[in-house]
């Protein structure tokens, strides 16, 4: 038989058939099995090979087919057998292939030397950082992402916890999601949601808090959209602080003062309980209330229905209207909503709740009023905590990627988190640092002062120059320090490499191997499909190299307690393969290896994650995958729910099975509003809002250098009210100086445009490395989770006079 | 009659209804090479339905079309009055105004969120602009169109205009204008629900379903914020793969050339307000996959 592509395709199908059937799946053959081909993307002749891969961009998780042809992406197009995006993009992900061919990607190690950027070779670059952290290894941080893969993320934390006893450990999804993690583990004594995407297909009603994922995940948005368009019975309802085009899209939009939804949570809970609506069944059963101490704390301490009832009693419909301007009326029917257990209702949420001075506390007020009315653990029915980068559960989550954390959702404070660590890696006992590290604002301000505690830092796959809130304090100052030294790894020059000391290109997306995870703990994994530009290498390998560089040059920790190498690779004969020689690095699937290995670590938080070669021939599953008698294995849709999840205690239709208080019961908090730090005062008198918009992911880097998306969207703007434009005598474009406490910046006017904030407040997209916003947004954080609030702060507007 | 450079015909979905108004169309569109008693005519009179005799009554309007997507009338049970509160007439000539002897219809009021700034009335009426049940863009018109004097150059000409939205075969196409979408409208589907030509100007009607969020695929290609683009570099080649479609024998159907993933409604391209050199030369077959198979 020839063997063509068509044959090859049938031949590989049927191998990867007779390969499931004894309970194996065979990494060579699957991927092309398990693509379908697409009738407009995949002929025959053309010479594409087609293969799967989650999208770079966003925590949406959506599959993309990959065309390669000739170690080029020629096309890229929706994964119809992803059940995440049942086939669609977004504007970004349809380009998502343009970002690996920037005309100005980075290729070559650059030493700052004399202020200036001169190229050395790689042994030089790593051999510069080996000697800078064995001089002060506990000085070093390292400062990730949740973009970085599963693996680059394990090595990273491994490295600095395992190897250095150091736990300056911390990603930018700190400055993201970090509340959403202390609201799910005040409230479930473990981390990530219960729910799934497959509630928006479900639900009656979708509320969205301060969320817009019409641009931010826009293809979660067209899931519930789509419904509703083709006459199915979904009511949207939009709860922000500005218009946005979710709101286009929904049933009613109600805008809430900043800051201001702790209080519309409440008066919600105020009529479920004065109306008698609430869920007493499921309280009863299911449920333990919660209060702060005296400060605010991630547990706090236990507390009845009564005083919580005491604490919600002031917030009337009326009252919260005061705080809120949301109409009493408009309170009320939230609360009839919540209060209808005929109707299923899911709550999204993102960035709006999560960067919020009091971010921990909404957080525990979302889950609570979904508790206290039982709209929980139903299909369509529950809170639904909505991520912002490709692997911010997988990888900073899960991974525990975070300065408190060691993998699998273990603290460092718990003694027996450590030593079990400790087993598994394979140390001498005490090796782990048992007092947590320092957290990204931390890290920074250290950083950033004479003689701080951090004095030298790792930034992969990240721009902090851009992304830190008020950066000039953040980032910026540590031009005015002596001896501070940042490394960079990145794909292309960013407002961060232009101050780092030693710039490393990086390989990215598919010229690597990967594993991500996202927002609906669903685990996806891809295989390396282009080789990177010459010059430019994996972060993970760019890690190994450096801890196999401190081995040589004689640090203990680099050592496990056998005195082997911490990061050992064998090929299928058990040959020791040295993977931290670049020539040798993809002679075996390391990112397989170290995959395998953390998984070891995610059941005892029965996170199960599936193994490797599973992956491999799905489109991603969701923990906890649990292996079945049969020896498949078995994602979980609905986490706590008696039905699905098989950690529930027979029996049960709902368990917490991870409930601090060791009952079987989620926490219900009792929470009062509290002011904002900065408001609008008489000299600085609008509110400042900062966000993303749909063609521009994060800070710019990469879409900014793809031509469709640059030319939708090519600069920053600041959006008005059309009537405080009007007073103010500014018009479309003309140039607006907003000045905060912190900086000032001019930027074009846009009134009518995408969005609309309403009087007395004004929006900015942080995209653009040329005009940074956040030399002007506040650093203030959460107490517990020390995620700082991008979404608020005060500011002056004045029109800019041309000079 | 009303001005030879609009070309605007509102579709229709039901079969009776596509056929009947397909047919009136072309005596009422500038009917260069088309003759107004065409074949198929006879056939559209026998589809003189009550139903659609009713239509015409009505006069003007977009809630007289069975077709539109804003016909929330027909297809929700919404009652009229609530039609007219809530659904302005588009400003596009109507079918059922040229029948009834060229009785021109002035618009009742402009599209909502069109004027720039925000009113407090847009805010208020865009969430009632939803549309329920739109129909798949699925339906065939009659007649015959102007055959390409040089069908290849056209074709050749057509395809390199349609390359040129789209950074590789099969990405969705950018916008080549600026995106109307301010908050309180959504305005896209009054051009690209049916197609329409103004002067040289074709808006394509979609070759997919209807979906909610057409920004969602794609992209506008002008920001009216900002003067000057600087274009990012970038080395990325998209596949543009060379096909056409070939008969297996003398006188068979070509077959399809390319996929169908989001391209089904087929007159899209190759209908009326196709590309030139892609038209079909038998519209009136509406059933194009009876002949015209995929190529695998």
């Amino acid at each position: 038989m020839k063997l063509n592509r068509r044959n090859f395709v049938k031949a590989a199908a049927m191998t990867a058939a007779t390969a499931a059937a004894v309970g194996e799946v065979s990494a060579s053959t699957s991927i092309l099995s398990n693509a379908p081909r697409n009738p407009v993307l995949d002929p025959p002749e053309d010479g594409i090979t087609y293969h799967k891969a989650p999208c770079r961009f966003c925590g949406t998780g959506c599959h993309v087919k990959v065309g390669v042809r000739e170690d080029r992406i020629v096309s890229v197009t929706g994964d119809e057998l992803a059940e995440v995006n049942k086939g669609l993009l977004c504007v970004k992900g349809y380009h998502v292939g343009e970002i690996l061919y920037g005309r100005d990607r980075l290729t070559k190690p650059m030493l700052k030397r004399d202020g200036k950027h001169v190229p050395i070779s790689w042994d030089e670059a790593i051999d510069v950082i080996a000697k800078r952290i064995l001089r002060k290894p506990e000085a070093f941080g390292f400062y990730g992402s949740g973009q970085w893969t599963i693996p680059e993320g394990y090595i990273a934390n491994k490295f600095t916890k395992g190897g250095l006893s150091n736990n300056n450990v911390d990603p930018n999804a700190r400055l993201c999601m970090a509340s959403a993690v202390t609201g799910f583990l005040a409230v479930y004594g473990v981390d990530e949601p219960a729910s799934c995407y497959d509630d928006l297909d479900e639900a009656d009603v979708v509320i969205m808090w301060g969320n817009n994922p019409a641009e931010m995940h826009p293809v979660l948005m067209s899931r519930i959209a789509d419904r509703k368009f083709r006459g199915g019975k979904v009511k949207i309802i939009d709860i922000g602080t500005r218009r946005t085009r979710t709101s286009d899209f929904a049933d009613h939009y109600l805008n809430f003062r900043p800051h201001t939804d702790q209080a519309i949570f409440n008066g919600i809970a105020h009529l479920l309980l004065a109306n008698d609506t609430y869920d007493k069944e499921f309280v009863e059963k299911y449920c333990n209330f919660r209060e702060d101490e005296v400060k605010p704390s991630l547990f706090g301490v236990p507390s009845t229905f009564e005083a919580y009832k005491d604490t919600l009693a002031k917030y009337t419909p009326e009252y919260v209207e005061e705080l809120s301007g949301v109409p009493a009326d408009d309170i009320r029917m939230l609360a009839d909503l919540f209060g209808n257990r005929k109707l299923k209702i899911v709550s999204l949420w993102c960035m709006g709740m999560n960067q919020h001075t009091r971010g921990t506390a909404v957080n525990t007020q979302a889950h609570g009023i979904h508790l206290l009315s039982g709209h929980f653990g139903k299909p369509g029915d529950g809170p639904q905590s909505l991520t912002g980068q490709p692997s911010a559960c997988g990888t900073a989550r899960e991974v525990g990627c975070l300065a408190h954390l060691l993998p699998g959702g273990r603290l460092i404070a718990v003694e027996a988190h450590r030593t079990g660590s400790e087993e598994l890696w394979n140390l001498p006992k005490g090796r782990i640092n048992p007092v947590p590290g320092t957290h990204t604002v931390k890290m920074f301000e250290e950083f950033c002062t004479e003689g701080g505690s951090v004095d030298t830092i790792w930034v992969q796959v990240t721009n902090p120059a851009q992304s830190l809130p008020n950066v000039d304090k953040l980032f910026f100052n540590k031009n005015n320090c002596t001896d501070k030294f940042l490394i960079v790894s990145d794909v292309y020059p960013t407002a961060t490499t232009v101050e780092a000391d030693l710039i490393l290109p990086a390989a990215l997306w598919v010229e690597k191997n990967g594993v991500f995870g996202n927002s609906e703990r669903r685990t996806q994994q891809w295989f390396k499909m282009v080789n990177p530009p010459e010059g430019a290498r994996d972060d993970c390998w760019q890690t190994l190299a450096v801890a196999r560089r401190l081995f040589e040059l004689g640090h203990e920790g680099m050592k496990d307690k056998d005195g082997e190498f911490l990061f050992r690779f064998f090929d299928d004969n058990g040959k020791e393969v040295e993977s931290w020689k670049w020539e040798h690095y993809y002679d075996v699937n390391v990112d397989k290896a170290l995959y395998s290995e953390y998984r070891g670590f995610t059941f005892m938080k029965h996170k199960n994650v599936a193994p490797y070669d599973a992956l491999v021939a799905t489109r991603g599953m969701r923990w906890p995958v649990v292996e079945q008698p049969d020896g498949s294995f078995r994602e979980t849709r609905w986490r706590f729910a008696g039905f699905d999840d098989p950690y529930v205690a027979e029996g049960k239709e709902i368990d917490f099975y991870h409930s601090k208080t060791n009952d079987g019961k989620a926490q219900i908090w009792a929470r009062e509003y509290e002011a904002p730090p900065e408001m609008p005062d008489e000299e600085y008198s609008s509110w400042l809002c900062t966000g993303r918009v749909v063609e521009h992911w994060h800070s710019g880097t990469m879409t900014s250098r793809v031509p469709q998306l640059n030319a939708a969207m090519p600069g920053a703007y600041v959006e008005m009210n059309a009537k405080d434009a009007r007073d103010k005598g500014i018009r479309n474009g003309d140039s607006v100086r907003l000045r905060t406490r912190r900086g000032e910046l001019v930027l074009p006017a846009s009134i009518g445009g995408r969005g609309e904030p309403p009087v007395g407040s004004v929006f900015v997209p942080w995209f653009d490395e040329n005009l940074l916003i956040n030399k002007l947004t506040l650093d203030a954080t959460c107490p517990i989770s020390k995620q700082p609030d991008y979404k608020k702060c005060a500011v002056e507007v004045t029109k800019a006079v041309e000079e | 009659m009303y001005p030879k450079h609009i070309k605007k015909v509102r579709g229709r979905t039901l079969l009776l209804g596509a056929v009947f108004a397909a047919s009136l169309s072309f005596g009422a569109c500038a009917g260069d090479q088309r003759e107004k008693d065409s074949p198929e005519a006879p056939v559209a009179i026998q589809l003189k339905t009550p139903e659609v005799t009713g239509a015409l009554d009505e006069g003007a309007g977009g809630e007289s079309d069975p077709g539109s997507p804003l016909d929330l009338q027909r297809n929700t049970g919404a009652t009229e009055d609530v039609v007219a509160a809530v659904v302005p007439p588009l400003v596009v000539m109507n079918v059922a105004a040229v029948v009834a002897e060229e009785v021109y219809v002035a618009p009742a009021a402009a599209p909502l969120g069109q004027s720039g700034v925000l009113t407090e009335l847009d805010n208020a009426l865009s969430n009632t602009r939803w549309i329920s049940n739109p129909t798949p863009w699925n339906r065939g018109r009659v007649g015959r169109y102007k055959t390409s004097l040089d069908r290849e150059a056209d074709r050749a000409k057509s395809l390199a205009a349609r390359a040129e939205l789209r950074s590789f075969e099969g990405a969705p196409p950018v916008m080549p204008h600026s995106s109307s979408y301010t908050a309180g409208s959504k305005t896209c589907l009054d051009c690209h629900m049916e197609g329409i030509q103004i002067g040289k100007k074709v808006a394509h009607p979609m070759p997919h379903v209807t979906m909610a969020n057409c920004t969602q695929c794609h992209v506008e290609q002008e920001n009216r914020l900002f003067d000057e683009l600087l274009v990012p570099g970038n080395n990325f080649s998209g596949d543009r793969p060379e096909r056409k479609g070939i008969s297996s024998m003398a006188g068979a159907p070509p077959v399809i050339p390319h996929g169908t993933l989001m391209r089904t409604a087929c007159l899209s391209c190759h209908g009326e307000f196709g590309y030139a050199g892609l038209k079909t030369d038998h519209p009136s077959r509406s059933n194009c996959m009876q002949c015209h198979i995929v190529e695998r």
